[in-house]
């Protein structure tokens, strides 16, 4: 009877030598390697909007603190019917001049009320101050006309402010307008993401319970910093809808 | 690399990695698919077996030894190879071989070579039982599932692949 041990101990583990050619032909057999493309494009995509998203909001950001000047600068406004009609051209610029001088004049007429008003409260001002060293007791009368003229001022400033928004708004609007390009942007990188990584990323947990290697810990660290990394953009942007 | 990030690696269709993984089971599964199917068509088994592991990869859960799952995976691609050439025919007739004594002895001092010649040598059917029984340990009735056979008749295939082998061994010795 043959012994069966022999056969086992020295055939269980035997090994062969294999042809190095061999794995070309398995890995031609193989699905092509696409891991290298995904993070450059998604990298890419985060990075791209990032930067754009980061203009814009630096823009409406600059925009809203500039200075009362550019309400001044009221465009020229021609309405479209006279535009259209070839034959009178010098009559819609005459139009035209005479309505930027009408409006430039309104300009200078509410400037010159914004003027009174400033002088007004900067008289006031110091006739509360003079009086206030004279006579504390009048120091209730003088912040009430110091609120009151602040208050006109505030209205006047208000006023001014709007057309300031609506000025600048026409102006930017412009650039607005691919904003709402930007949300489809950022949920496609985002889903992206899970659908390419959506393997590595359910399997972390198996992937902390393993021995932690260097290139582990970057690639986990990679997937966590990603995810609030795209909150903040879509909060970065609905911010940027509120206030456009 | 440690085994569950290779495995890891793999599923992630990085190629390295995969490189990495044929590099260390290649040779022992190169001897398994020699054991089974012969050494002219071990190689494009072995091929075979390789991508059957990667694409079934996602599967392993990580319970029990990975060599054995790897093992498993190339003995059902050699199983599956052989039926598909249909050489894998369960012998039915009578048992009526005598039995040969030989000298264990005579076993021990073979190499495992020698020992891979003698297989190669039993007919498809005997060879497959008594790789499945005596070398990979697998129990008749894992076997018999295996094979789509009765349990029965993987211990007869068995027993005539012993017989077979003991006639060749004094073949051999009296040689």
């Amino acid at each position: 009877m043959i012994d069966e041990n022999p056969f086992n101990s020295k055939l269980y583990n035997h090994t062969l030598p294999v042809r190095n050619e061999l794995w070309e032909s398995i890995e031609k057999r193989l699905p092509p390697e696409t891991e290298q493309k995904r993070f450059p494009f998604f990298w890419f995509l985060l990075f791209a909007s990032t930067i754009i998203s980061g203009a814009l909001m630096f823009g409406i950001l600059h925009k809203k603190t500039t200075p009362a000047i550019n309400s001044k600068q009221i465009p020229s406004y021609t309405s479209p019917d006279l535009s259209n009609n070839t034959e009178n051209t010098n009559q819609t610029e005459l139009i035209a001049n005479s309505t930027t001088e009408e409006a430039s004049n309104k300009d200078l007429q509410n400037s010159s009320t914004h003027q009174q008003d400033l002088n007004a409260s900067t008289l006031n001002e110091e006739s509360a101050s003079s009086s206030n060293a004279l006579n504390p007791s009048s120091n209730t009368k003088s912040t009430r006309s110091n609120t009151s003229s602040a208050g006109r001022n505030s209205s006047s400033s208000t006023k001014s402010n709007l057309s300031n928004n609506s000025t600048s708004s026409s102006s930017s609007s412009s650039s607005f307008h691919f904003l709402p390009l930007l949300l489809p942007c950022y949920f496609f990188s985002f889903f992206y993401y899970f659908k390419t990584e959506k393997n590595n990323f359910y399997s972390s947990a198996a992937l902390s319970k393993s021995v932690a290697s260097p290139q582990k810990v970057k690639f986990q660290m990679r997937q966590w910093f990603l995810i609030p990394m795209q909150l903040l953009q879509i909060i970065q942007l609905i911010y940027c809808r509120q206030l456009t | 690399l440690q085994e569950k990030e290779l495995i890891q690696r793999c599923n992630a269709n990085d190629r390295r990695a995969q490189r990495l993984l044929y590099d260390r089971f290649a040779p022992l599964l190169m001897s398994i698919c020699r054991r089974y199917v012969g050494s002219n068509q071990a190689e494009d088994v072995l091929q075979d077996s390789f991508v059957r592991i990667f694409t079934y990869l996602v599967q392993y859960r990580n319970e029990g030894s990975f060599e054995g799952w790897v093992r498993r995976v190339c003995v059902n691609t050699c199983i599956r190879h052989l039926e598909k050439a249909k050489r894998l025919q369960v012998d039915y007739k009578s048992d009526d071989m005598p039995e040969y004594a030989t000298d264990s002895n005579v076993v021990d001092q073979m190499s495992a070579d020698e020992l891979l010649g003698l297989i190669d040598r039993l007919p498809d059917g005997y060879k497959t039982v008594f790789n499945l029984s005596i070398i990979e340990g697998y129990p008749h009735k894992e076997i018999a599932e295996m094979l789509g056979i009765e349990e029965s008749s993987s211990r007869s295939q068995l027993t005539k692949a012993r017989k077979y082998l003991q006639r060749n061994l004094s073949n051999k010795v009296e040689s």
